[in-house]
């Protein structure tokens, strides 16, 4: 295995999915947090957090292939 | 009808309960029809909207419908397509008494919560209250058992207020193809109530990024 292939896999790669939007992955050398992310990435209100489809705490570390789900309040219907 | 290609996936006479649909709009006007079709013969539709030009591409009716009243223009739709005759009822929903499965398709969160706490809140009569929300291609549909403590306890924490909603611009609150979807998965949790299957307390579907949650 090559040094390259090796660093590449210490990464933590976080998938970020923002519902009726985009879905884009997040790579980082260190250890994060869901609310570090959520900081980085601009989250406001209107939408819900899920951690691999439950909701979490914000301090919740972040571990390689955990999908962030940002689920939109919606409210229409009629 | 014959629904001889659906006898092995539910019951028609398991289908014969209360359903009681409010709102006609972009999900209740697909649900009533994919409810109708499924062999819901009991159908009550709840709606003081008239159909507007704009609902034509999102919604079912169709353009010689504009002007008029949705629930009798969806009344004579359903009829045209099932031959089921459903209670259309041209008012709006103000904590009338419902019973059986209750679907709800309405606009506004604060609708929602006088929906709940009127109607459906510990009331035994509700079998089942599902309520669907769409924005842009996102779907939620709650699916919950009114007389169960937990099921309110969960649902009552999914009413966040219109002013925490997401504000989604006139030019991307509907599209068809969410509509249809949404009908189907309000179809779906139906089915199962009716039939004593496990239903979902929440389904989250976003058409954009091809998500899909169930639990």
């Amino acid at each position: 295995m090559s040094v390259g292939t090796m660093q590449e896999q210490e990464k933590i790669v976080v998938k970020v999915v923002t519902l009726g939007k985009s879905t884009q992955e997040v790579r980082r050398d260190t250890p994060f947090t869901l609310d570090a992310l959520l900081k980085e990435i601009g989250v406001n209100g209107g939408l819900e957090v899920r951690v691999n489809g439950q909701a979490v705490e914000r301090a919740r570390p972040l571990v390689h292939g955990d999908t962030v789900l940002l689920v939109p309040k919606i409210k229409g219907g009629r | 009808m014959d629904f001889s290609r659906e006898t092995d996936l539910v019951d028609a006479e398991a289908l014969e309960a209360a359903v009681t649909l409010i709102g006609c709009g972009g999900i209740g006007s697909f649900a009533a029809l994919a409810l109708a079709k499924m062999g819901c013969i009991h159908l009550t539709i709840y709606d003081d909207d008239r159909v507007e030009d704009h609902n034509i591409p999102n919604q079912l009716y169709r353009p010689q419908d504009v002007g008029k009243l949705k629930v009798e223009c969806l009344a004579q739709i359903i009829k045209d397509f099932t031959g089921i005759a459903v209670d259309a009822r041209p008012e709006r929903f103000q904590g009338q008494r419902v019973q059986g499965v209750v679907v709800s398709g309405v606009d506004s969160m604060e609708a929602r919560r006088r929906i709940w706490e009127r109607s459906i809140r510990y009331k035994a009569a509700v079998l089942a209250y599902i309520d669907a929300r769409m924005g842009a291609e996102v779907a939620r549909v709650y699916t919950v058992r009114p007389a169960d403590p937990d099921h309110v306890r969960f649902y009552e924490r999914t009413l966040y207020t219109d002013d925490e909603a997401w504000q989604v611009p006139c030019t991307a609150q509907a599209i068809i193809y969410n509509g249809f979807a949404i009908a189907s998965l309000v179809a779906g949790q139906v089915k199962r109530i009716a039939m004593g299957e496990t239903s979902n307390l929440e389904i989250i579907f976003d058409q954009k990024t091809l998500t899909f949650l169930a639990h």
